[in-house]
């Protein structure tokens, strides 16, 4: 069965036939969830409350627009910029803490910039952050990207360029400091 | 390591994820009482009941409900017996 019978099965009134979908997808949403909220806690209650509500609005997908995981994304992104709203702001202006890793050895000096990069990450402003998490974490193309935060492709791959040269900075200085 | 692959290092373990057990089971589950709810009919006694006693406005609706009809039915009362 394709997906396209799936979901007509769910608008039938087949609830189960929405599992296979849920297990298709989770994954992702959750990945995109906890990446953007950097917390994977509450980025999979945001993925329960993404797959419920799609659940509920299941009867407004519309194929011919979009397709189904791009619909799942919009709904995820919107949630998603719901719970930042509602958690603390992380400040732009709080910068990560320099490594003084001397006596490190390279696998736990990367897990210490993976983890400063984590940070860092979660310092870009939202839109960097979220075409950044589409482009390089979920692999989504940037016409797709575009669709979901409804701007023009343009506009995609400078928020994702953006967030790249502020990654690499962030890396550089952390690089220097490792020397 | 120069950046490009530190950073190309780092993606790749964003990619890797713990799937969390029995998510699809818990996400599912919400449904199921969704639609069970969802499909109970509007004006199920045990449901209306159920509806006044969890929702504090509802109780205070209920409360002032019973009230006004207890002060209507002693004005009723006061006009028929000073009337006849």
């Amino acid at each position: 069965m394709n997906e396209r019978e799936t979901i007509s099965q769910v608008i039938r009134g087949n609830v189960d036939a929405f599992r296979p979908l849920v297990e298709k997808y989770q994954d992702s949403i959750i990945r995109f969830a906890a990446n953007l909220l950097g917390d994977r806690h509450i980025g999979e209650d945001v993925a329960q409350d993404v797959f419920f509500a799609a659940y509920k609005k299941l009867a407004s997908f519309d194929p011919a627009r979009s397709n189904f995981s791009t619909w799942l994304f919009s709904i995820a992104r919107n949630k998603c910029i719901n719970e930042m709203k509602k958690k603390k702001v992380v400040s732009a202006n709080e910068l990560p803490e320099k490594i003084t890793a001397n006596n490190l050895s390279d696998g736990i000096a990367n897990q210490e910039l993976f983890a400063e990069l984590d940070k860092a990450l979660q310092t870009l402003p939202g839109r960097q952050k979220r075409a950044f998490i589409f482009a390089e974490f979920e692999n989504l193309p940037y016409h797709e990207i575009a669709q979901i935060e409804g701007v023009r492709i343009g506009t995609v791959k400078s928020r994702i360029n953006r967030a790249k040269k502020k990654l690499r900075a962030v890396l550089a200085m952390l690089d220097e400091e490792t020397i | 390591m120069n950046t490009e692959e530190l950073l190309k290092l780092w993606t790749d373990t964003k990619l890797q994820i713990n799937q969390e057990r029995d998510f699809s089971s818990k996400v599912m589950s919400r449904i199921y009482r969704y639609e069970e709810q969802r499909r109970k009919p509007l004006f199920d006694i045990s449901r209306l009941v159920e509806i006044a006693t969890s929702n504090p406005l509802a109780k205070a609706a209920v409360i002032v409900g019973g009230a006004a009809i207890g002060v209507l039915r002693i004005v009723f009362l006061l006009r028929t017996f000073l009337w006849c």
